[in-house]
Parts: C-alpha cells; sequence; structure tokens
C-alpha cells in the first residue's frame, strides 16, 4: 500500500485552488462550503482534470508532474471513483456495470455489497442506497489503490444515510486503502474519516482529527464548520492566564486562554446550557437574548438564541419569545484569531 | 365570450387552410389513376431499374454515412477546438444549399475537368454516369442530417458516465464503444432514418452529376422526371410508391423519437427517489 | 397593444392578396424548343421566351401555359395540339440535321460515328426517347444499323438538346447526338462530326399559333410573321437552319 500524494495549484473561476496533502492507509475527508474546489481536488488526483501545476504521486509512481510533464490519463492510473450522483450506466444491468471496472472480483463484490439479487437489474429501477453500493463495488471492481468519493451521503434521505454512515465506516476500516473523501456535512466528516480538512476558498485551512478541529480549531472558518458559534469581540489578556473579551455589543466573557486584540470566540452548542435567570457562579458567561426559533433534532432541541446556536436538554421546554440565557463556562471558550470577520 | 370566440375560429379557419393546402395534393395523387392499375405500372422495366439504383446507391452511401459520420459527429460532440464552429457550419451547409448547387459544385470537384476529376480521370476513374456519381450526390445532401443528429446524440449523453467508464479503466476507444455510443444509439438511430429519407428524395444534385441512365444512375426521382413527358401513369405510380415509403420513414422517425425520450441518459433519471 | 399582431396580418394578408393580382400587359410569350434558344431572341429580342424540349412544352401547353406562340423541332406536337384544338394549322419554318459532338480535346478519340459501336462502353449522352432530339437520334441510329450503339455504351437520357449540349461540353460524356445549330452554338467547347446525310431523319420545325383565352393572338402573329421574314431566315441560316421553300 503506498502513500497518496498532491501538491497542486488549480485556477478556477474566482480563486486558485492550492492544496497539498498526503494520504496515508487512513481516511481523510475534504470539507467546505459548495465550490470552494473540494470536488476539483478529487477530479484531478483521479486525472480527469489535469491541475496547472504540481505533482500528485502514488508512492513513487508519478501520476501527474508538472515539471517533468507527465499526466497519466485515468484509465492508467489505479483510482476508484465514487460519483456524486454514483453515474452508474443507465443501459447496462448492475451486475455488468460492476463488471466494467474489473469481471474477475465482480461476483465477490457484488456479494459483499449485498446487491447480488439486483444483478440483472437495471440502475434505474433501484433506490438510492443500492445504487450507491452498486457504485462502490463497481469502483472497487477494479482493485484501485486509493478510493475517492464525492459527497457519498448527499442524495441519499435521512434514514439511508444514518444506515450506510456505518456501513461506510466499516468498509474504510476493512479496505484500509488511501481513501478522499468530499463532504459539505462536517459531522459526516467526523463519523467517517480519521482526518478531516477544511477547504476554503481553494485553501486547506487545518488539517487534523475532528477533535482537534472542535478542540483547536485554527480559525474562525473551520470554527463555523465544525459547527460552532463564533463571537467577536476584543480581548485583554487578565492575570490568570485567560482573557477578558468585550463582544461588540457590550457583553463581557470570560475565556480560559490568554489573548489579546481582536478575537473570534468560538463556543459549540452543546457546551452552552439554558437557563431563566443568570447564574449564581460569576466566572460563568452568561448571554441573555430572546429565542428565535426552537427546533428537534434526534432527540435534543436545536434553539436559536439570538445570534447563538444552542443544543439544549428537550426538558429545558424553551419557547420561542421566551428571555433566556445561554450560559458556558471559560474553558468551553476557544479563541480564534479575529482576522476573519465578515 | 364573443372576443375569444372570434380569435378561436381565425385560429381554426388558418389551421384550415394549411391542412387543405398540404392534403390535396397528396390525396389528389391517389386519386387520378385507379390504385388497381399500380402495381402493374411498378413492374415495368422502368421503375425496376430505378428501384434497384435507389436502393443500392441508398444502402452504399447510409453505409458510408454511418461508419465515417458517426466517428466524426462523436469528434465534434466531445472536443472543442479552434475552429469548431467553422466546421459545424461547414458540415450544416448542405442543409440548406439548393440540391442543383450542390449538383453543380460536385461537377466542378469531381466532373471530367473538374478540380479532383481530372486527376481521377487520368488515373483511370470517372465519376458522372456512374453509380458511384449517385452515392456521391445521396451522401452529400444527406450526410449532414445525420451528422447534426449524431452530434445532438452525443452532446446529450450525460457527460459523468465518460468519465466513470476512464476512472474505471477504459480508453478513449472502449469509452466511445461501449459507453457513448450505445447511450446514443436512438439518437443516432432518428440522424440516419432522416438521412436516408433524404437520399431517397434527391434530385437536383444527381441529374446534374450523375446523369439520368437508367439502370446506373437513373434514381426514382429521376424515372418520375422522364416519364413525365413519355408515360405520365408511371410517374405517378413512382409517385406514389415513394410516397408510401416517405410516410413509412417518418412514422419511424416518430416512432424512434418516442423510443429516444424514454431512454435514460441523464442523472435525472436518478433523482432523489427511494 | 392587441391591435399590433392584428394589423401586420393584416398588411401581410393585402401583399399576398396584391401578389396574387395577375400582372398586366405581359409580352409575347413564344414556347420553343431548346435548340431555337439561341437564334430566336436575335429574330425578336422583346419576347418573353421559354425553352425546352417540344415534348415537355407541348405538355404544358395541354395544361393551360400561358404561351402565344409554339415552335417545336418536330411536327408531332403541334399537330397533335392542333388535333386537339388547342393551337391553329401548323407550319413549317425550319429544318435540322443531326451531328455527333465529343468535346473539344475528344478524350476517346472518336473519329466517325462507327467508333462509338466498338472497343469499351464509353459514356453517351442522347436527348430521351420521347423528346424529338432523342426520337430523331433512336431513327439515324436504326437507318445506319448501329442501335447497338445505344445498348453497350453507358447512356444518359437527357430531356432536352441542351442537356446533350453540357454533358458534353463538360467532359461528363465522351460524345453525344446533337442538331447541327447546336454544335455551332458550342463550337468554343464541343467539336462536331458529321453524320451521313442518307441516314439523316427528316426534321422540320413547325410552329402554331396558340390559341386559348388570354392568349395574344396579335403579337404572335407578329412574331411569326418576324420568323419567316426576309430578316428571319437569314438568321436562322446563319444559324445552320435548313430552310424551307418560300
Amino acid at each position: 500500500m503506498e502513500k497518496l500524494r498532491a501538491d497542486i495549484a488549480v485556477g478556477l473561476r474566482s480563486y486558485a485552488l492550492s492544496v497539498a496533502l498526503e494520504v496515508g492507509r487512513e481516511t481523510i475527508a475534504l470539507v467546505g462550503p459548495s465550490g470552494a474546489g473540494k470536488t476539483t481536488l478529487l477530479r484531478a488526483i483521479a486525472g480527469l482534470r489535469d491541475p496547472d501545476a504540481g505533482l500528485i504521486a502514488l508512492g513513487d509512481e508519478a501520476w501527474f508532474d508538472s515539471a517533468a510533464g507527465t499526466a497519466l490519463a485515468p484509465e492508467e492510473r489505479s483510482v476508484g471513483l465514487v460519483f456524486q450522483d454514483y453515474a452508474l450506466f443507465p443501459h447496462l444491468s448492475v451486475r455488468r456495470n460492476v463488471e466494467f471496472g474489473g469481471r474477475e472480483r465482480a461476483a465477490e463484490l457484488l456479494e459483499r455489497f449485498g446487491v447480488a439479487h439486483l444483478a440483472d437489474d437495471r440502475p434505474a429501477t433501484i433506490s438510492g442506497g443500492e445504487r450507491q453500493r452498486v457504485a462502490l463495488a463497481r469502483a472497487l471492481a477494479r482493485d484501485p489503490a486509493v478510493l475517492l468519493l464525492d459527497e457519498p451521503l448527499s442524495a441519499l434521505d435521512a434514514q439511508t444515510r444514518a444506515a450506510v454512515r456505518g456501513e461506510l465506516q466499516d468498509l474504510f476500516a476493512e479496505l484500509d486503502l488511501p481513501t478522499l473523501l468530499v463532504t459539505h456535512d462536517f459531522r459526516d466528516a467526523a463519523a467517517l474519516a480519521d482526518r478531516v480538512g477544511v477547504l476554503v476558498d481553494g485553501t486547506l485551512r487545518q488539517l487534523g482529527t475532528p477533535e482537534e478541529l472542535m478542540e483547536a480549531p485554527a480559525d474562525a472558518f473551520v470554527a463555523r464548520f465544525t459547527g460552532a458559534n463564533v463571537l467577536f469581540g476584543d480581548a485583554v489578556a487578565d492575570e490568570g492566564g485567560g482573557a477578558t473579551v468585550v463582544l461588540d455589543d457590550g457583553t463581557r466573557v470570560a475565556a480560559a486562554h490568554a489573548a489579546s486584540g481582536r478575537v473570534g470566540l468560538a463556543v459549540h452548542p452543546w457546551r452552552i446550557t439554558l437557563s431563566d435567570t443568570a447564574p449564581a457562579d460569576p466566572r460563568l458567561n452568561a448571554i441573555r437574548a430572546v429565542v428565535t426559533s426552537v427546533t428537534p433534532d434526534s432527540g435534543r432541541l436545536r434553539v436559536r438564541l439570538g445570534s447563538l446556536d444552542v443544543d439544549a436538554d428537550p426538558r429545558a421546554r424553551p419557547r420561542r419569545g421566551d428571555q433566556l440565557y445561554g450560559v458556558f463556562e471559560p474553558t468551553s471558550v476557544h479563541v480564534v484569531s479575529g482576522s476573519q470577520e465578515p | 365570450m364573443r372576443g375569444s370566440a372570434w380569435f378561436t375560429a381565425l385560429l381554426a379557419l388558418a389551421l384550415g387552410v394549411v391542412v387543405a393546402f398540404l392534403a390535396i395534393p397528396l390525396v389528389a395523387l391517389f386519386t387520378e389513376i385507379p390504385l388497381r392499375r399500380i402495381p402493374s405500372l411498378l413492374g415495368d422495366q422502368v421503375v425496376r431499374d430505378a428501384l434497384k439504383v435507389t436502393l443500392r446507391a441508398n444502402l452504399v452511401a447510409n453505409a458510408l454515412i454511418l461508419v465515417i459520420g458517426t466517428p466524426a459527429a462523436y469528434f465534434l460532440a466531445t472536443r472543442r477546438f479552434r475552429g469548431r464552429a467553422l466546421v459545424v457550419t461547414l458540415i450544416e451547409l448542405p442543409l440548406v444549399l439548393p440540391p442543383a448547387v450542390a449538383g453543380i459544385a460536385m461537377l466542378a470537384a469531381f466532373g471530367a475537368t473538374g478540380l479532383l476529376g481530372d486527376r481521377l480521370a487520368r488515373a483511370g476513374v470517372v465519376l458522372p454516369f456512374t453509380e458511384w456519381a449517385v452515392i456521391v450526390a445521396v451522401t452529400f445532401v444527406a450526410a449532414p442530417f445525420y451528422l447534426r443528429q449524431g452530434i445532438a446524440a452525443f452532446e446529450s449523453v450525460d457527460p459523468s458516465l465518460p468519465d466513470a467508464a476512464r476512472t474505471l479503466g477504459a480508453g478513449p476507444a472502449r469509452v466511445f464503444a461501449r459507453v457513448a455510443l450505445p447511450l446514443a444509439a436512438s439518437g443516432l438511430i432518428a440522424g440516419w432514418v432522416l438521412a436516408f429519407a433524404r437520399g431517397i428524395g434527391e434530385f437536383g444534385a444527381t441529374i446534374i452529376f450523375a446523369g439520368n441512365v437508367q439502370g446506373r444512375t437513373q434514381t426514382l426521382t429521376l424515372a418520375i422526371y422522364e416519364q413525365l413527358d413519355n408515360d405520365f401513369d408511371v410517374a405517378l405510380a413512382i409517385s406514389i410508391l415513394l410516397v408510401v415509403l416517405s410516410a413509412g420513414v417518418l412514422l419511424s422517425y416518430k416512432l424512434l423519437s418516442a423510443w429516444k425520450s424514454s431512454a435514460p441518459t441523464s442523472p435525472s433519471a436518478f433523482a432523489l427517489t427511494r | 397593444m392587441l391591435r399590433k399582431p392584428f394589423l401586420l396580418l393584416a398588411a401581410s394578408a393585402a401583399l399576398v392578396i396584391a401578389a396574387m393580382v395577375p400582372a398586366a400587359a405581359r409580352a409575347t410569350t413564344v414556347y420553343a424548343a431548346t435548340s431555337l434558344r439561341d437564334v430566336f431572341p436575335r429574330i425578336d429580342g422583346g419576347m418573353t421566351f421559354s425553352f425546352a424540349g417540344s415534348n415537355t412544352l407541348q405538355l404544358q401547353i395541354e395544361r393551360g401555359a400561358p404561351a402565344d406562340v409554339f415552335a417545336s423541332a418536330s411536327p408531332k406536337e403541334p399537330q397533335a395540339l392542333y388535333a386537339e384544338k388547342k393551337c391553329g394549322r401548323p407550319a413549317v419554318f425550319a429544318t435540322n440535321v443531326l451531328v455527333l459532338i465529343v468535346p473539344k480535346d475528344n478524350p476517346a478519340g472518336i473519329t466517325s460515328v462507327y467508333d462509338l459501336k466498338q472497343g469499351s462502353p464509353k459514356r453517351i449522352a442522347v436527348g430521351s426517347a420521347g423528346v424529338p432530339v432523342g426520337g430523331y437520334t433512336r431513327q439515324l441510329l436504326a437507318r445506319m444499323r448501329l442501335g447497338r450503339v445505344l445498348t453497350q455504351n453507358i447512356v444518359s437520357n437527357e430531356s432536352n438538346v441542351g442537356g446533350v449540349v453540357t454533358k458534353v461540353a463538360l467532359g461528363s460524356a465522351v460524345a453525344g447526338f446533337v442538331y447541327v445549330t447546336d454544335g455551332k452554338i458550342a463550337s468554343d467547347r464541343v467539336r462536331t462530326i458529321r453524320l451521313p446525310t442518307w441516314a439523316q431523319p427528316p426534321i422540320r420545325y413547325e410552329y402554331c399559333i396558340v390559341q386559348r383565352t388570354g392568349a395574344d393572338r396579335a403579337g404572335a402573329q407578329a412574331f411569326v410573321n418576324k420568323v419567316r421574314s426576309p430578316r428571319g431566315r437569314r438568321l436562322l441560316d446563319a444559324a445552320g437552319f435548313g430552310l424551307p421553300r418560300r
């Protein structure tokens, strides 16, 4: 098993994609807003689009090398790509679709992915989840050295999604191939990948484990992407090794880490609790605001309190229009640079 | 409401005029002579020769159009290059060119004293008065129909499918044969049907370039022209034959278009469904 | 707002109707055999001419074509029209003979009509059977017992003698049968080979004045007079036609 290296620059419409990463025997998920260049990167690695400059190599084998003038065609690269809409051949049966990648392994893969009973059906007649499995089987029929997936969960409805997420986790563990997937949903990325990279406007803001990204976001983008609230204000370091930040609306927030100057404060929704009264302990942070929306989400409540997203316990029963306090510890606050203010 | 009734009546009148105008000549064709005479008239040697020439020449021309036109259409559909728009316009030109002009152009190129014809003649190859001249004339006027539809058919193939094929190890030739061609097939065939119909009906270019040699270059349309002044009833019989043939071609085209629109080539067939 | 499209529709309809009104005061119309295409305009350039194979013209006149004079390369057609009371009594105004023409560079090396009956099949052009020049050609070949010329060569049947000339001039055909007058017209592009007098069928050009409502009898008569006048006869003679006795 070889490492995949990609260090490329591609000029896109409004910015340039410039990314360098290495994928070992692991799964890396690239997340970011649409149009950030994630799909372009996948296509470049697959060989469907040549970067303007750089290097793409699997171990010692250069797939693309602008300095040497090498550019292997997709069929010459040992890569398996699962497209966002699966791109199954509509005129071929499921079996023939999988065989297109490689006949020897087709039967085995059909079994392994549980679609052998659909072997003679056409793609148009099977469900979304089944199509994805066929697409996976087909990509793997070629016995690729690298697996690429473009938004593997986006085309599925919520129920199938949860099931497929689990199946993919098992699959990646079992395959043990360098796997690169692209998604716009951080939770999917966190569930499926060993490391997550945040790609914004063509550059990789941070590449690390999901925990690293949540606990120590490199900047406000990453913080927001992992689902944190980001509040901007001016910080002044205090004697206790922490800092006091005065938010733009005047509220004072205590952070457990030292900081000064213009900063962004990242607080995750599940670290905030709701209360009708101000907290007794003066060291706790409290922000008072009006509840503007309450949405049930997987057994919890997603509450919009002023400009904060709060992941609340349903027993709190907040209602729209309630004036509540959002309470959180100074240690729940991560300080990021204030330079990405909108 | 009075206003809208008036307007509707006007529209209906316009339609009535159009239908009558187009239908009356066709109906008149079938009522000019007793239909039971048709089979014997069609048995005339002139007709049989013309039928042979027409079928042979058109089969060869259409085979050429398919074999050479398909890769050409694929190239134009899948590559962008400088001057592409010009090439496409050139290919479409015979569609709007008067057939007589096409005939004269071919004489200028391939006639015994023409641009290439001169050289060909010295090599012993003379096209006028030969069946090959008919094939050339038919190909010239019919090919653009196939090419235009072919380009559209290949362009309508979802681009992610050939991409997927390449990531699965298929080289460009295999992508063409296994993915693009099968998916574009219904559109290609519909285009070919149109080309076939145009070829059968070709007259102007043929009579000017290929001449009117019974048994060699006299196609069904040329036979009608000659028999007009000799035996009008035979001309009528051939005309009826061609109307039936054309109607058959049109019907095939409609059926194929219906098949084409139900064939899945795009991801919309895979929209979020359970 | 609703007015504009209706106004447009009305205007177009008016235009169409106006265009359909037959043009007033047309010049006299002469329907003549193709071989007369060069000499007739010299006799009177003010006529409206329509040249085609004589059999084609006969059919058109039968169906009501707006001809005032019909000049044919054979008596058959005017006589048929006369019998149908579609035109007046026909009269002869010229004669002609057939010749063999080959392209200027004579690629097949033909020096006489007998060259057409031997050797490999050659591409030749003749008038189709129904048109006068085609009928005359077949008569001549029958008299010379050269019928095989039409069966063993590659023969294109043209709808009028002009088509035969064109095919030979362009080299599509290596030989063709036309009138001597056509050989003269195209002398810069074709070479003429004479055919034996004894084999020539009688070729008589006849005219008749068309009888139909709206026919311009006066103009027709005036044209015919010009053709038969000394000047007209001189022009016909210069073109290579033979002349009937006065």
